[in-house]
């Protein structure tokens, strides 16, 4: 990663383009905590973040789900949304049982999971273990909901399923940032869009003014691709 | 206070144990490399190689510094055996496996069974060998080697230890330059890729196991000479292997090589200082200092 | 309160209850019978505490009998030197495994695995070599008799038969106390964080605080296993917290089935009928112990209690 900085706006659907090894991820495991970062600091709503366990940012309001996706499989449906909602309200004192139960079962709800409560995670498809850890996340009560590839390996359907949620999160006043290769999901759901290439930033603007960009286009497609028009 | 030739002698047969320690440590580091398994049952190939030699010599009446090859090739086969029978359809499951959990539990599972082995094993040595030690003489046993400095050394073990050490080199050469050592290594990094690219990774998983069980067993008959020989011989030393392969790097060849012989330096140092009932400690100190600042060993992880 | 809803405690409260009645008539069948169960009891409660560590969290440990064995020697010590009553001397010996539990939790809490693993078991054996070697506080490799029995107050518990009503009530207690931690809140935590640990920290799970959780609760019962154990044995020795008998408790675990409340039950019992039933064999022993766990890993690698299952849907057709 060198000099990266990205600014997001609040409600906004934000997306992370670029070619393999970008270091799109790697920017999402250093917002998150998984990776400490040399130099430079990551302010979240003003306060310095960088540095902090991966548990403490969730807890500060920045959940992420994975590229390959990493849901509880020994467990259900419901008990893995279930425990990001103890986390969330507390072990101890907090919600009561009935009542978090109900949390859960309505964001199953949301993502349209409802069906599949008690059914062991392990024997999901990949579309719904997707919508599964979406769920998961959410039931954190994020103000960040970053996606790392939500559509990635998806069937067109499942696809559609997808953007369906990742809709209603913004709806929900949720900020989601994403990473995506797939360029019809980008394109239809981000407002704004950052492409990174070799660990720098090489454009920041609307999907359409990125989607024009010289370096872009050369970045993807290689430079001897790039034809002057 | 203690005497400087004392010191130094302590050093040097703490060496020597360091060319037995990497040896043993060598395999164990392979296996893990290669297989992906903790093999708990390894100080037993060390303990068996000493039993064939024994066997050999009795009903031969030779010496154990010629039969222990032979007898170590003997046990590398009854390895490849074993592997063949007990591990290999597991090899496939832990490679299938998906999820940390379920991945946890295969290794576990891995473990048990070498656990079980090991227990079965002993018990076998015992019943056919008794519990009592048993002494095995050899011709350079006797031979007194006198080093300048006032040392003096059995040829038994100086023999032992070039023997350890030259092996250590050949295995290093033979992994690095030729054919099959290149697929070994291949196989360790990327199994996945290595059987895309030709690589038949079941008879590399069968050499890997014959070349470090042959090496234990060949370092337990020599030791067997030296010392004496006891069921529970090879539990002793597959902790101290164990060591070993984590302050080297679990995977990383040179790593156990190098570890061995420090850990043989520190303990013969340590027992020195701290007198003999703590020996054993020193290595787990280390262990325990390379686990706290170079978690992925010394020379970092490697194939 | 911790997740744990009226209504688990007393579904599974009823079949705890079941269990202590039918097991009520076992010393009976004589003192022999009564002094395996006793036994059996004492390591189902050890094996059902490496059962929290390994089976759910995923934290492989190969040293637990030397909790098992400071539970012992810390009560033990503590009745015969302070005159501390037994009841006591078994809480305090379990707390003194839980704050040991401590030592090696905090410092393991980034190792994975083997390296995990060995770690553990190079703590059970400077555990041993203390034990050994600090023969002023210990008394060394010839161990410590006579240790007094838990007092009963009017009851004499050094006939096996009373005191198989204590163990049985301490047995059933506990395993039902851990019963229920597994169904809580904490409990899934602790699977959630076996399943996925940096999924688990991307929802909030300070995983390191429950690993060391799952490390402490674990020692001090099997501390307090060790303390039963002294009080009833009435004698012990360093040979307790020997590698050999950590891998004893964890074969019972795995065998039996980890990641279940049942596993660790039926291994103990399993384990410990089969080293009393092949006491004759003497040396052939392990030989038959040995090849029983390469069998069962090579075929039933969930353990007993999936075969167990795997019997009772026959029997049902």
């Amino acid at each position: 990663m060198n000099d990266v900085s990205l600014n997001v706006k609040e409600h906004d659907i934000f997306g992370i383009i670029g070619p393999n090894g970008a270091g799109k991820t790697t920017l999402f495991n250093i917002i998150t905590g998984f990776y400490k970062p040399d130099s430079g600091r990551i302010l979240f709503n003003g306060v310095d973040i960088t540095g902090k366990k991966p548990n403490e940012i969730a807890k500060l309001g920045i959940t992420r789900t994975w590229q390959i996706v990493k849901p509880f499989l020994g467990m259900t449906v419901l008990d893995n949304v279930l425990v990001a909602i103890y986390v969330k309200k507390g072990i101890l004192r907090g919600l009561s049982e009935h009542t978090a139960i109900e949390k859960a079962e309505e964001i199953l709800e949301f993502v349209g999971l409802s069906h599949r409560k008690h059914v062991l995670s392990e024997a999901l498809p990949q579309g719904e273990r997707k919508r599964l850890e979406i769920a998961r996340a959410l039931a954190t009560e994020p103000r960040v909901l970053m996606l790392d590839e939500p559509a990635g390996g998806l069937t067109n359907i499942e696809m559609d399923e997808i953007i369906e949620v990742v809709k209603k999160v913004r709806e929900s006043k949720v900020t989601v940032v994403l990473i995506e290769h797939n360029m019809k999901v980008v394109m239809g759901l981000c407002d704004r869009v950052i492409a990174l290439n070799y660990g720098k930033k090489i454009a920041e603007g609307t999907p359409e003014e990125v989607a024009k960009n010289e370096e872009v286009i050369k970045a993807y497609l290689g430079e001897r691709f790039y034809v002057e028009s | 206070m203690f005497s400087y030739s004392l010191i130094v002698e302590q050093i040097l047969l703490g060496l020597m144990n360091g060319g037995i320690y990497a040896a043993v440590g060598v395999g164990l580091t392979m296996i893990f490399g290669v297989m992906k398994l903790s093999n708990f049952a390894h100080g037993e190939f060390y303990m068996l190689g000493a039993y064939f030699t024994f066997a050999l010599v009795n009903s031969l009446g030779s010496d154990p510094f010629l039969m222990g090859p032979l007898s170590a090739l003997g046990v590398g086969l009854v390895s490849v055996i074993l592997n063949k029978l007990v591990f290999s359809s597991l090899y496939k499951e832990l490679r299938e496996v998906k999820g940390s959990a379920a991945f946890f539990f295969q290794d576990l599972r891995f473990i048990m069974l070498t656990i079980g082995l090991s227990i079965l094993l002993v018990d076998l040595a015992l019943v056919v060998w008794g519990p009592i030690p048993i002494n095995m003489s050899s011709a350079l046993t006797s031979i007194i080697i006198k080093l300048p400095g006032d040392f003096s050394f059995s040829l038994a073990r100086i023999v032992t230890f070039f023997l350890a050490l030259t092996s250590l080199i050949a295995l290093y050469l033979f992994l690095k330059i030729t054919k099959t050592g290149k697929a070994i290594r291949a196989t360790a990094q990327n199994p996945a890729a290595a059987a895309l690219s030709g690589i038949n990774t079941n008879r590399i998983y069968d050499i890997t196991m014959f070349i470090s069980t042959t090496l234990a067993a060949l370092a337990g008959g020599f030791l067997g000479a030296i010392y004496s020989l006891y069921p529970t011989m090879g539990l002793d030393v597959v902790v101290k292997a164990f060591v070993v392969v984590i302050v080297g790097g679990m995977g990383n060849l040179v790593g156990s090589i190098f570890a061995g012989f420090l850990i043989g330096f520190a303990e013969g140092l340590g027992g020195v200082y701290f007198g003999t009932e703590y020996r054993q400690v020193v290595a787990f100190v280390i262990m325990i200092l390379v686990l706290w600042f170079r978690p992925k060993g010394i020379l970092g992880r490697g194939g | 309160m911790l997740g744990i809803t009226r209504q688990t405690i007393t579904k599974d409260g009823k079949y705890y209850i079941l269990l202590f009645i039918a097991l009520l008539p076992l010393p009976l069948a004589g003192d022999y019978v009564t002094h395996i169960a006793i036994m059996i009891m004492i390591y189902s409660v050890t094996s059902a505490s490496l059962n929290i560590l390994v089976g759910y969290t995923g934290r492989l440990s190969l040293g637990h009998a030397a909790f098992f064995a400071i539970g012992s020697y810390t009560s033990t010590l503590l009745s015969m030197n302070l005159a501390l009553n037994p009841w006591l001397g078994i809480i305090v010996g379990g707390l003194l495994a839980a704050l040991f539990g401590l030592v090696l939790g905090i410092p393991s809490l980034r190792l994975k695995g083997p390296y995990l693993a060995i770690s553990t078991l190079g703590f059970g054996i400077i555990v041993q070599l203390l034990l050994i070697n600090l023969d002023w506080l210990t008394r060394g490799p010839i161990g410590i008799p006579n240790i007094p029995p838990l007092p009963g107050g009017m009851i004499d518990l050094k006939i096996k038969s009373n005191f198989f009503y204590v163990a049985l009530t301490v047995f059933i207690l506990i395993i039902f106390l851990l019963g229920l931690l597994i169904k809580s809140r904490v409990g899934k935590i602790l699977i959630a964080i076996r399943e996925d640990e940096d999924a688990a920290l991307s929802i909030g799970i300070n995983v390191s605080l429950f690993k060391i959780f799952a490390f402490i609760v674990s020692t001090f019962f099997a501390g307090v296993s060790g303390g039963l154990y002294a009080h009833y044995l009435r004698y012990i020795s360093p040979a307790m917290s020997a590698l050999s008998e950590s891998i004893h408790i964890l074969s019972m675990t795995i065998i039996g089935g980890i990641g279940t409340t049942i596993g660790p039950l039926l291994g103990a019992t399993l384990i410990t009928i089969l080293q009393e039933v092949l006491r004759p064999y003497l040396e052939y022993r392990y030989l038959i112990y040995g090849s029983l766990i390469i069998v069962v890993m090579k075929y039933f690698p969930s353990g007993m209690h999936a075969l167990l299952q795997v019997i009772i849907k026959g029997v049902r057709k």
